[in-house]
């Protein structure tokens, strides 16, 4: 009962604020048409001059540009995902598994941050980048890590690691899983001939 | 009055019944839309925040002069960019009703007239004489509203098919983007107050200050007996 009376006495105070709110509103929407008109002539104007009436002011540029200088500075896992502290000689360790090589870089643009580095068009670009270094055992690595002033290019054996650790890389509608266990059978299909090939693995 | 009411028949006071239930309802949806449209402009006047938000993380604005000029031109240009449509839409609407009427040559043209008009696609009634009420006897007599008009397809009406729903959708629209711009202005204002807010009501210098004077101390008015380890040391 108490809330139906809550509900009339809201209903009789919007009833009697309406005209106000209506007058205000059509005060705004008579301002607006006016400004509207101003900015659409001062967007011919900047169109004219080469430039567009853009929603970004010069203050909305200084704080962009102090965000983007605080966050490489920044040690918050949030802000930097890569913001933990690396060892100089750990820069040159590359973990490698027989099948994929995916080195780590700095990601050059926001879309090679979010979704990785694209492996395929990365060897296209260079083929070449492979880094051959001397092999290292996990074992050497420590006693290596302990001298960072020796400039000595450690790699980690292939060998050692175990093969169930598959390096993350970009997924690819084209590349799925299916495909990589039909790689077991790459050295077969290198010895055909190219053509058409229907392979019947279970038979 | 009193009188008067007492004469009344069951039947009437089931009628005064039934219109006083009518106004609560009518008044109950009122007040139901009005809450609505407060929660939309609550809504609309939030959006700001994103637009306004790295110049005060980042403290490129740190007054509150600075903040609302910079925030009302924010607002200002983001009413100018949603309001284009509808602006387009009502400027398309209003040329074409000059092109009918330079194409009939008829500048007088009713928009909303029966022959030719945008109410010829329209149901209309005749409401004269549907409530009739004699105060002497209090008597009551209900007539159904009589159809004057059906709805048909008339095609010299071309023009005003157009204009109206164009004009309705356009101003209705506009109106919503006046909506937000009053929800943003406001928005502002209050945003303007709160994050510059230099608040001392919880503040007490005095305890402040005895608070720095007595760190790692007990309160000089304090009760606490000195336990035996105190007493030790005292010694």
């Amino acid at each position: 009962m108490e809330s139906l009376f809550k509900s009339v006495g809201k209903g009789l105070l919007y009833l009697l604020v309406l005209p106000f709110f209506l007058l205000v509103i059509s005060g705004y929407a008579i301002a607006g048409l006016i400004v509207f008109i101003y900015l659409f002539f001062k967007s011919i104007v900047l169109f004219f001059m080469g430039r567009s009436l853009d929603i970004e002011l010069p203050e909305d540029k200084k704080a962009k540009q102090i965000i983007q200088k605080a966050i490489p500075a920044s040690t918050n896992p949030v802000i930097k995902q890569d913001g933990a502290p690396q060892s100089e000689t750990l820069d040159n360790i590359v973990l490698t598994t027989s099948k994929t090589f995916v080195p780590y870089d700095e990601p050059s643009n926001v879309e090679e941050a979010c979704f990785g580095i694209d492996i395929e068009s990365e060897k296209q670009s260079e083929p070449s980048k492979e880094k051959v270094l001397p092999p290292v055992s996990v074992n050497e690595l420590h006693s290596i890590n302990a001298t960072p002033s020796e400039e000595k290019k450690i790699v980690v054996k292939t060998n050692d690691i175990p093969q169930d650790d598959i390096p993350l890389g970009k997924y690819s509608p084209k590349k799925t899983h299916f495909d990589d266990l039909d790689d077991e059978d790459d050295g077969k299909e290198k010895e055909k001939d190219s053509g058409v090939d229907i392979h019947f693995k279970d038979f | 009055m009193l009188p008067v009411l007492l004469k009344l028949t069951e039947s009437d006071k089931r009628l005064l019944i039934a219109f006083l239930l009518v106004f609560i309802l009518i008044f109950v949806i009122v007040g139901a839309i009005g809450y609505l449209i407060v929660r939309v402009m609550k809504w609309q006047g939030k959006r700001l925040d994103s637009c306004v938000s790295d110049v005060v993380y980042s403290r490129v604005i740190t007054d509150k002069k600075t903040f609302s000029k910079y925030a009302h031109k924010k607002n200002w240009i983001i009413f100018y960019k949603a309001a284009r449509i509808p602006v387009i839409i009502m400027l398309f609407s209003g040329i074409i009703l000059v092109i009918r009427n330079l194409v009939y040559h008829d500048f007088s043209y009713d928009i909303f007239n029966k022959v030719n008009g945008f109410s010829t696609v329209l149901f209309l009634w005749n409401f004269d004489g549907m409530f009739i009420l004699d105060p002497l006897t209090l008597s009551f007599t209900f007539n159904p509203p009589e159809l004057v008009h059906s709805p048909e397809f008339v095609l010299a009406a071309w023009g005003s098919y157009v204009f109206v729903p164009g004009m309705a959708v356009g101003g209705l629209w506009y109106l919503w983007c006046a909506q937000s711009l009053i929800s943003r202005t406001l928005r502002i204002k209050k945003l303007s107050e709160s994050i510059f807010d230099k608040n001392l009501d919880k503040f007490n210098q005095n305890e402040q200050l005895m608070n720095s004077l007595n760190a790692g101390q007990a309160p000089l008015n304090s009760e606490a007996k000195p336990t035996e380890e105190n007493k030790s040391l005292e010694k």
